[in-house]
């Protein structure tokens, strides 16, 4: 059984909660052990390395000495797992940001440990055959836009997954859970991030032309893996229709929501609208008439 | 910001600061607006990150009123897509660093999303999005603009009055060192 060390990071216990409970479910179902970083502390996220990056540096590399001896970090959040890919490849280097660390108390090991998003963990699971016999209620019919937003991906020498510009993982994982994947433009474009609360119709309109491209595509539904995505994504859809020219409103939940659907994780861990279950039974329903 | 008249305040110093600090070779870009293409954000600002880095090459302080150094969110694609390997998003948030050393920050609320995080991290050890919420409220002067999401969080349980504290925030602290690298001032 691979063992995980889990990093939820702040939105996990906060806004995307139900990103966290969908987690947890899912790598239960498939057998991936997960135990909480102790006292683990905010990564810095897309903000700290703007104002200074060694300090960045030392504040998420304080998280990476705590899970050493655990095992391997999952970071479900986009946003997390690239800062602390990023803070391993400057630890690596002998430098002033692992003094600071030593003299606070936490010693930085070089090769210590390893970074992975929730999509890369879930995807290396698919690849390991960890999937077989477990998709109890496949997702027929139902078409899914895969989102991966920027970080998941990008820049390709951190975030070390995947194609930077037509990503693909999340994809095979929503087919693998009986789902069929649409092929749409914007699934590696910006949602526009935390400058949400910095240049409201700025990120208004690039999330207009997130979903439009979704609708463009077919899908039923889109499924992310960023609580920033998520949260910019879903937001405000009847005002995108009034004056961003929002063509068709289009529910987006976490992968892990979804595809904990799909491997039978408790209704209550994952926190989806009913209205999600009702989407997914009528696919269903639908391609039995075309089968 | 005015583009005109940009080539008047030329300061080699500038272009070597912003080198150092963002670690890019100035001179390996050859203006192809590659980064422009791609930028999500371009279109709302400004100049676009092809002109950053022309006046960045120039060592001009007309860079320095701008919006986009302020307003980049860092998405990757510029670099990403950049043949010569430069990263123009670093260039943006060294010019953002010294644009605030000299008082010229052309987006307030950029600056106060990024302080404010960190003073709310130093804090409480995670994030306390209610605090920063109001923070940003308060420097937009949007107050009620962010209410339609702000009040189903809140109720939903999503956005806790009270921070969550770690337990050893004390050692914590001690990791926020400035300047540690070379060329940072």
């Amino acid at each position: 059984m691979t063992k995980y060390a889990y990093y939820p990071g702040c939105s996990l216990e906060t806004g995307a909660k139900e990103y966290d409970t969908s987690v947890r479910g899912v790598f239960g179902k498939l057998d991936l052990g997960l135990t909480e970083i102790p006292d683990w502390s905010c990564c810095g996220s897309s903000q700290a390395h703007k104002v200074d990056r060694g300090m960045a540096t030392a504040i998420a590399g304080r998280n990476l000495v705590l899970a050493s001896d655990i095992g391997d970090i999952v970071a479900p959040c986009a946003s997390c797992s690239l800062t602390l890919k990023e803070a391993i490849i400057e630890l690596e280097h002998e430098g002033p940001e692992r003094a600071v660390l030593k003299d606070a108390g936490y010693e930085y090991l070089p090769g210590s440990v390893n970074v992975v998003s929730a999509v890369e963990a879930v995807y290396r699971a698919l690849r390991d055959g960890q999937f077989e016999g477990k998709i109890k209620n496949p997702l027929e019919g139902l078409k899914i836009a895969s989102y991966y937003g920027c970080l998941l991906v990008r820049p390709p020498e951190v975030a070390k997954f995947d194609d930077p510009e037509n990503p693909t993982s999340m994809d095979k994982i929503m087919e693998a859970a009986g789902a069929t994947p649409v092929n749409w433009s914007h699934k590696a474009e910006c949602c526009g991030n935390a400058y949400i609360m910095v240049d409201k119709n700025m990120t208004l309109s690039l999330v207009t032309k997130i979903i439009n491209a979704a609708d463009r595509g077919g899908a039923d539904i889109i499924v992310t893996a960023c609580p920033l995505c998520q949260a910019n994504v879903e937001a405000r859809h009847s005002l995108l229709q009034q004056k961003f020219g929002l063509k068709r409103s289009i529910p987006v939940v976490y992968f892990t929501q979804l595809l904990g659907a799909a491997l039978g994780v408790d209704k209550g861990k994952l926190a989806m609208d009913e209205s999600v279950y009702k989407l997914i039974e009528k696919a269903r329903q639908a391609e039995k008439v075309v089968g | 910001m005015a583009v005109s008249g940009q080539l008047k305040s030329i300061d080699m110093d500038l272009k070597k600061e912003i080198e150092e600090r963002s670690g890019q070779k100035l001179s390996m870009c050859y203006l192809c607006g590659k980064c422009t293409a791609g930028c999500p954000v371009a279109p709302y600002q400004d100049i676009p990150p092809h002109v950053v880095m022309r006046l960045a090459q120039l060592g001009s302080r007309a860079l320095l009123q701008s919006k986009m150094i302020w307003n980049c969110v860092s998405c990757g694609t510029c670099y990403t897509r950049c043949p010569n390997g430069v990263d123009p998003a670093k260039v943006c948030e060294a010019a953002a660093h010294i644009s605030k050393r000299t008082g010229q920050i052309a987006s307030k609320p950029a600056s106060v999303l990024r302080e404010g995080f960190v003073e709310s991290i130093k804090q409480n050890g995670r994030i306390h999005e209610l605090n920063l919420g109001v923070k940003m409220v308060m420097s937009t002067g949007d107050y009620l603009g962010n209410l339609d999401i702000g009040i189903p969080m809140f109720l939903k349980g999503k956005m806790p009055v009270s921070a969550h504290k770690i337990k050893d925030l004390d050692k914590f602290q001690k990791l926020f060192k400035y300047n540690l690298k070379k060329g940072d001032k």
